[in-house]
């Protein structure tokens, strides 16, 4: 008989003698329940009451939302669970687990516990990590995110940049990569496993290829335009509907726009005139989008303004040597250029989300600039975390 | 006075008792490359294994190397256990480094020693950061919290 534990409903569970534990070291399994992330933890020299007090420090904190209840992912609930076992008395290491060696540390003494950051080299004990027995439950939560593969996210003051720490150097949270990172359990003893810890390994084990998710979102806003030179104003009505990935945070797609160009000054003596992209007229727009470190999102909206594009009063005012090509041609045409880029904070998806961002619209003129500068305050509506698209209050 | 630290420990080993046997390779090797990366992990392989003396390791410390004298009091402090370790580690409450002084201190408390917890009880608003700690830990927050657990502990 093989005796296993499991975090994550904190059973114990009973396989016959030959049965094969569902546990590869780290393994997703996606089915009708949700998202299960399996981890296989073999022990040496915990007993079951060892066992079992760090099984209920992962248990608490990796299964354990902000919420309340376990993590969710596409709206799917995400649980992770433990399969532990003692190294089997042949001492012969399975390599389908973790090996996580129990230091028993007397109270009072100074112990480190360790998880490989690198895989384990060849030739090397095959240990993953050396945890004390007695050590905090945020301890173990911690080192559990490193046997999963979370890195640290503090940084080390490297003074002298001998790559060490060395006396009197000290660490802080790396808040330019991890701009939460004050609340992460990754940089400081007794912090929180975040969602995006949870969407990160998910992502990490491929989960993209298992659950089909894909939410529908509206930007929707008021886009003013400014031309570089010359005095025309115009104000456009942006209404977009996009799709995105499982979190929104690997954001992708191609979506619509709807610009219904408004002309709300205009002058004679402007060097170019404005042009007018006809109301109603759809145009195609390029949603790309870039994590950075820490998650957030770079979003570059590209815009390919198919619409009947007319002069205004059908004639260009303005000096010829600054006629710029695209603007000559106008007609018809079509007129290609960024529409906006910004960035999303991780977390920040969500309804009524309201985002700036700038555009760089039409094409380059004489010297490198853009013709016409632009801004947008534009209002996220995000209907739910799956299902149909429901549009804004 | 306290760089001397290790200079009197030297000849304590080797002109007041008998010279200990030298720890295991595998053990001066993980103290030796206590400033290469993977330290910490050779280092827990290096006490997980035992086979030497603390004051064998403690010899070590003699180097001079700030990470090699950190190191071989990790090491030498997890496996204290006697009056001859005890001792030994007596000479590190006066070191110059709080987390040098903070591991020999925890071990000699968790032996019984009240010099160790006096030691304890001066290094709580230390902001030295422990060697390897992760998450970071201060030498104060090791101080305070270890005196806690002992309090706890009935110790």
């Amino acid at each position: 008989m093989r005796r296993l534990v499991q975090a994550g409903c904190l059973l114990a569970l009973t396989l016959a003698a030959g049965g094969t534990p569902a546990a590869r070291a780290t393994q997703l399994v996606v089915d009708d329940d949700g998202i299960s992330v399996v981890v296989g933890l073999e022990f040496e020299g915990a007993g079951p009451e060892v066992t079992g007090r760090w099984l209920d420090a992962i248990n608490a904190e990796w299964n354990q939302a902000p919420t309340g209840g376990p993590f969710t992912y596409c709206g799917r609930p995400v649980r992770f669970m433990v399969v532990a076992r003692e190294v089997p008395s042949s001492g012969d290491l399975d390599p389908d687990y973790h090996l996580v060696v129990a230091e028993e540390v007397d109270l009072g003494k100074y112990f480190v516990s360790s998880v490989h950051s690198t895989p384990i080299p060849a030739g090397g004990t095959g240990r993953t990590g050396f945890w004390d027995a007695e050590a905090s439950a945020a301890t173990i939560a911690h080192e559990f995110g490193h046997v999963l593969g979370l890195p640290d996210e503090y940084l080390e003051q490297d003074a002298n940049g001998n790559g060490v720490r060395d006396p009197g150097e000290t660490t802080v949270p790396d808040l330019a990569t991890y701009p939460d990172a004050n609340e992460s359990l990754m940089a400081r003893h007794g912090g929180d496993v975040l969602p995006r810890h949870v969407e990160t390994l998910l992502e990490s084990l491929g989960v993209d290829d298992q659950v089909e998710c894909v939410q529908d979102v509206l930007i929707r806003g008021i886009y003013t335009s400014q031309p570089r030179i010359g005095c025309n104003t115009e104000r456009a009505r942006v209404e977009m509907r996009i799709s995105t990935q499982p979190a929104m945070r690997a954001v992708a797609g191609a979506g619509t726009i709807r610009t219904e160009w408004r002309p709300i000054n205009r002058c004679e003596d402007s060097q170019f005139a404005g042009y007018r992209v006809a109301a109603d007229s759809p145009n195609t727009v390029i949603l790309r989008g870039e994590r950075t470190p820490g998650s957030a999102t770079l979003v570059t909206l590209e815009t390919s303004e198919l619409g009947e594009a007319t002069l205004l009063d059908g004639r260009v005012y303005g000096r010829a040597p600054f006629l710029p090509p695209w603007l000559a041609a106008l007609g018809g045409t079509t007129v290609t250029g960024t529409l906006g880029r910004f960035v999303v904070p991780a977390g920040a998806w969500q309804e009524g989300a309201v985002f700036r961002f700038e555009n760089r619209t039409g094409a380059a003129a004489p010297g490198g600039d853009m013709l016409v500068f632009g801004s947008a305050t534009v209002e996220i509506c995000r209907p739910s975390s799956a299902g149909p698209f429901r549009g804004c209050a | 006075m306290r760089r001397l630290a290790p200079v009197l420990l030297a000849l304590w080993v080797t002109g007041c008792s008998s010279s200990p046997a030298a720890p295991p390779p595998a053990v001066v090797d993980a103290v030796r490359g206590a400033a290469s990366p993977g330290a910490l992990q050779r280092l827990n392989e290096a006490v997980h294994a035992r086979g030497g003396s603390p004051a064998s390791v403690l010899a070590l410390a003699a180097d001079g190397d700030p990470h090699v004298r950190r190191a071989s009091v990790y090491v030498a402090a997890l496996w204290a256990e006697d009056d001859d370790d005890q001792r030994a580690l007596e000479a590190f409450l006066a070191d110059e480094d709080e987390a040098i002084r903070a591991m020999a201190a925890g071990a000699l408390a968790s032996l019984g020693h009240a010099r160790g917890r006096a030691a304890l009880d001066a290094l709580r608003g230390s902001s030295t950061l422990m060697p390897w700690s992760d998450p970071p830990r201060t030498a104060g927050t090791f101080a305070s919290t270890t005196l806690d657990a002992l309090s706890r502990a009935g110790r």
